[in-house]
């Protein structure tokens, strides 16, 4: 008879179909059995332990994609599998039996082996899937089947309780009480936050999982204060013990708000205690850590959810919106039970034999045991997500952090103690970069080269060569220009320039001329250009057509350059750097990118961008050339190909450009002196770089790192191709980094915060700004006195190999193909146009895409946007919505804003195509829907993962083809999922001779 | 309502402001106004008048 199954066997067949091969729920019972064994008495104990145990009899049978249980009669028993081995064998063959995946259709997953050491030392390995049984029936098993080995040796019967359910009848009750749960569930798990794991690399999840074990003691006098914190505030130890690893989960990630998974026995019916069964259940909780609450309050809140939880059945994970990996990356679990306690069953004394599990199903699972008058916790990671050293570390925080709550309860948890000593020492030598030399300015630099090689070729740019003699001349000449113009120390010179051997000539002599430069990209429009100048106080312009007076200036004293960013009232704001700021930087840069005679640096960066400051000047204060793109950024590959490109030694590029590069070989030429690359503006791509290597010129790539404010770039990484996602390293010399917590104070690897940035490259503020300014330079405790860093508002942290990785914006500002965007300053320009209505502004990958609700033409504010913002703010996709989607707060809810994909395909789509209309019956038919088009997104109709099977059963019915459920799982739409049915029917028939093929085909 | 921030200026008369129960680094002193880190910004552009550090000052 079949059987519908609990939800939580259901889960697990569902996870053992998409990854066959996974031997993560294969569970096992191996004990060393020492003693005369009796092998007829042990046989017939298995059959009489499956006999009682109906989960143990249970096989499973696929019916048009449900799974149903079906038990085997009474009677059944599995083969035994006698083996014989040396002892140095048995650690093998064990290991072989638990990590070999099950398949479920194959049977009762279910093996028992017996292994002869000696006639009187026997090794029992028997192996089942998690489906049919949980940690609590492996006990009982033992125990059972102890009795019936036991009873059978002395000739009596086995004295054993009736069990009065089956579990066939669990679970029918178990599928309507989580029914019944699910409001419940959707309603404290509405909207849940993605958890975030110290030191954890997600992304590297492998199919399989593979990993390991830390484990750690709690110590006598420890537990007994956790005890006693329990019962002054009636809670349990385990409450105190989450309690402590949310606030340690908390000071690494800054989250207020996760979900922690912990595992309950559900046996809380005296019917279910002895029953053999999936039992347990995996309850989702939510921790809520808002508004720095003193450890006794956290306390508090924890024994709250866990009161409101316990009893009740585990949500039905696939009907909510995001699967177990991303909603529960860790559980935390405290066993009540001592397990493989060692015993004697008739003659034959039971005990543990090895260590041998490798099965793992979280990233991290914290499993917490009685072990005496102590605790042993183990520490149980993805190895793919963690290394052994960092789980370490974890644990040693975790000590840490429990050991002060203990002590001081009412310690707000940001402040509890979560760093060890080794931690503060890590912090210490990571923030400081090395000492930088006292910089030499970089005018006297060049000055110096003029005089040494007046002759060496400074700018190259098309046909013409330009004279380190020449440059300097022309740069005397327009300095003088400017002082004739009433140009004064510390005023602000624009300069508006094609990409030329002038521009070089026209920053030299703006700074001869004692004054600072405030770079404009011609492309950009005249209303932005005037802005700029506003914003940053230039009185003067250098164009195409001399110079000119252009309005009142403020005078910055000490200010080599002023660079204008996206600001967020829909006006630039213009950052001030010093002199001394650039020396630094140039004087690190010419010795890390080893620049001298000889070298050629292309000069690609629109002055928009600062990174021009990289390009230029340490080259020419190191005597090599600069090699400017008359007809731009685009036309680098020509140049490349070119003559002159062959001589290039360094290129500075974008990461997204460089990314395109990379993809695109056949795009460009790699100039046989390429030596040198530098990275910078966006998180490089880990494969791209991998491919760099293997296939690339041979070039050293280096990451670099840095906003505006921190004068071009403030850390840097060596990118060898080794280590995952690639990182943004070190601070440079004269410069040191932290990440902060939200109170400001520096955190060591694992930890995410805000970077911030002191030394030598901080700049002196934004002009004309004094509250944004001050909001964004705060006293650096750690620099000179009256020393200010940088608040970067970038998210980053320290790996464990002491680099630091970046991880995003702390506020909207985002960045797109390189260029910084406030979306604020996009969404005010456009608002400007009356036809606009509301609008919002983000990114999605390269693209900028505004969203708006007017009835405005998308060309019409495309047309008005390019004449107001700089050419990479104007947004490159249009998407009109009826509203703006809002948070609960009333503001704009970016992270609710559709694709803007699917924006223009809400109507329903009619299939196109037989496959198409066949794919979109079958779903419609899963789904319950009357009709379902093709372009809509099966999750947002209530798919999920479960009725993915029953469409791969009815595709394999109606069409005969083995669709792999990963397949139709990937496929978002009926389109996608028609597309990929098609390719296999195609290799189908590819794979048939000719006449087999005629034959599908007319028959 | 307790006072989050407070605004601190150091020794070139650059302002800038710190959790208020934090203690201040060196160089830097108490410019006598606390309150919610808006209320301490904005009271930063009222006297924040001349933004240029005091030892660059005609």
């Amino acid at each position: 008879m079949r059987a519908p199954l609990s939800p939580a066997q259901e889960r697990l067949w569902m996870l053992q179909r998409l990854v066959p091969d996974d031997a993560s729920y294969t569970m096992y019972l191996v004990r060393r059995l020492r003693g005369p064994l009796d092998r007829d008495a042990f046989t017939g104990a298995v059959g009489a332990l499956v006999a009682r145990h109906e989960s143990l009899r249970t096989a499973f049978a696929e019916v048009d994609g449900t799974p149903w249980a079906v038990a085997a009669p009474v009677g059944w028993a599995p083969p035994i599998e006698w083996l014989a081995a040396a002892e140095g064998q048995v650690g093998a063959l064990v290991a072989e039996r638990s990590n070999a995946a099950f398949d479920l259709a194959a049977g009762v997953p279910l093996r028992v082996a017996v292994i002869e050491i000696t006639p009187d030392d026997h090794v029992l390995c028997l192996t089942l899937h998690h489906i049919l049984a949980d940690g609590h029936s492996l006990e009982i098993m033992l125990d059972d089947l102890g009795e019936y080995y036991a009873a059978a040796v002395e000739h009596r019967p086995a004295r054993l309780p009736d069990l009065r359910i089956l579990p066939s009848d669990y679970a029918r009750w178990q599928r309507r009480r989580a029914d019944k749960a699910m409001p419940y569930w959707a309603e404290t798990l509405a909207a849940p936050p993605v958890t975030e794991l110290p030191f954890a690399r997600p992304g590297a999840r492998a199919a399989v999982r593979e990993g390991g074990y830390h484990w750690v003691r709690v110590s006598a006098r420890h537990l007994a204060e956790v005890e006693r914190l329990a019962l002054a505030h009636r809670a349990t130890p385990f409450m105190v013990l989450m309690a402590a690893y949310q606030a340690l989960l908390f000071r690494h990630s800054g989250q207020d708000d996760m979900v922690v998974g912990t595992v309950v026995a559900g046996r809380d019916r005296v019917e279910l205690e002895r029953m053999v069964g999936y039992l347990t259940q995996t309850l989702p909780l939510r921790g809520d850590l808002t508004g720095d609450p003193t450890f006794a309050e956290l306390l508090g809140r924890v024994k709250g959810v866990v009161l409101d939880v316990m009893g009740r059945p585990a949500p039905l994970l696939e009907r909510l919106a995001r699967g177990v990996e991303t909603l529960l990356p860790t559980v935390f679990i405290m066993q009540d039970y001592a397990a493989g306690q060692d015993r004697v069953c008739g003659g034959v004394r039971v005990s543990n034999f090895g260590e041998h599990r490798d099965q793992i199903v979280v990233d991290l699972l914290v499993e917490v045991w009685p072990a005496g008058d102590e605790l042993a916790i183990c520490f149980e990671y993805d190895g793919a997500v963690f290394d052994a050293d960092e789980v370490a570390t974890i644990a040693d925080r975790y000590l840490t952090l429990l050991a002060g709550a203990v002590a001081r309860p009412d310690t707000p948890i940001s402040r509890l103690p979560a760093w060890t000593e080794r931690d503060e020492k890590t912090m210490a030598e990571l923030a400081a970069g090395p000492a930088e030399p006292v910089a030499d300015g970089v005018l006297e630099l060049v000055a110096g080269v003029v005089r040494r090689t007046p002759d060496a070729v400074a700018v190259r740019c098309g046909d013409q060569v330009v004279s380190y003699a020449a440059l300097w001349d022309r740069a005397g000449t327009l300095a003088g220009t400017l002082r004739e113009s009433g140009v004064r120390e510390g005023d602000v010179v624009a300069v508006r320039l094609a990409p030329s051997a002038e521009v070089v000539a026209a920053l030299l002599g703006v700074w001869r001329a004692g004054a600072a430069y405030l770079p404009l990209d011609p492309a950009d429009p005249p209303a932005r250009h005037a802005d700029s100048m506003a914003a940053a106080g230039a009185a003067w312009l250098i164009g195409e057509d001399g110079v000119r007076v252009v309005g009142e200036g403020s005078p910055a004293k000490g200010i080599a350059y002023v660079m204008t960013t996206s600001g967020s009232a829909g006006l630039p704001k213009a950052v001030l750097v010093e002199h001394g700021s650039v020396a630094a930087r140039v004087g690190w840069m010419r010795r890390e990118y080893g620049l001298g005679p000889g070298d050629h640096v292309v000069q690609f960066a629109s002055l928009s961008f600062d990174t021009h400051v990289e390009e230029i000047f340490p080259a020419l204060a190191s005597g090599a050339s600069v090699v400017s793109l008359p007809d731009g950024p685009a036309s680098l590959p020509d140049l490349l190909a070119g003559p002159d490109g062959r001589r290039i030694t360094v290129l500075d590029l974008p990461t997204a450009y460089w990314h395109r590069l990379v993809e695109s070989p056949e795009e460009v030429a790699w100039p046989p002196a390429l030596r040198l690359v530098i990275l910078g503006g966006e998180q490089a791509d880990g494969a791209a770089v991998a491919r760099w290597h293997r296939e690339g010129p041979g070039a050293r790539l280096v990451n670099t790192y840095g906003p505006t404010e921190a004068t071009v770039i403030a850390t840097w990484a060596e990118l060898d191709g080794t280590g995952g996602r690639p990182p943004i390293g070190r601070p440079l010399s004269a410069t040191s980094v932290r990440v902060l917590d939200s109170r400001g104070e520096p955190v060591p690897p694992g930890a995410a915060g805000e970077l911030a940035i002191g030394g030598a490259g901080v700049a002196r503020g934004y002009a004309g700004l004094p509250g944004r300014t001050a909001a964004a330079f705060e006293p650096d405790p750690y620099g000179d006195p009256g020393a200010r860093r940088l608040r970067t508002g970038d998210r980053a942290r320290w790996r464990s190999d002491g680099l630091l990785e970046f991880l995003g914006r702390l506020d909207d500002q985002v960045k797109v193909r390189g260029v910084r965007i406030e979306p604020g300053d996009v969404e005010a320009a456009l608002r400007e146009h009356p036809g606009a209505g509301q609008v919002a502004v983000a990114a999605r990958g390269e693209d900028l895409v505004a969203y708006f609700t007017g009835p405005a033409d998308p060309a019409e504010l495309r047309a008005h946007a390019a004449g107001r913002l700089p050419k990479g703010f104007v947004p490159t996709r249009w998407s009109r919505l009826a509203e703006l989607p809002l948070t609960s707060r009333g503001k704009v809810d970016r992270a609710a804003l559709p694709e803007p994909d699917r924006v223009t395909r809400t109507d329903y789509t009619a299939p196109r195509s037989d496959s198409e209309a066949l794919v979109a019956e079958i779903w419609a038919e899963v789904l319950g829907l009357e009709r379902v088009g093709v372009l809509d997104d099966l999750l947002e109709l209530g798919g999920h993962s479960l009725m993915t099977t029953r469409v791969a059963a009815r595709l394999r019915a109606m069409l005969e083809v083995e669709v792999p459920i990963r397949i139709v799982f990937g496929c978002g739409t009926v389109a996608g999922l028609a597309e990929a049915v098609e390719d296999l029917l195609i290799e189908e028939i590819d794979a048939m001779s000719e006449e087999e093929a005629r034959r599908a085909l007319t028959g | 309502m307790s006072a989050e921030m407070r605004v601190v200026v150091n020794h070139e008369e650059q302002y800038s402001i710190w959790v208020a129960d934090r203690e201040l680094p060196p160089g830097w002193s108490d410019a006598g106004f606390a309150g919610t880190r808006e209320e301490c910004l904005a009271h930063i552009e009222t006297v924040w008048t001349d933004m240029r550090p005091l030892s660059l000052r005609d």
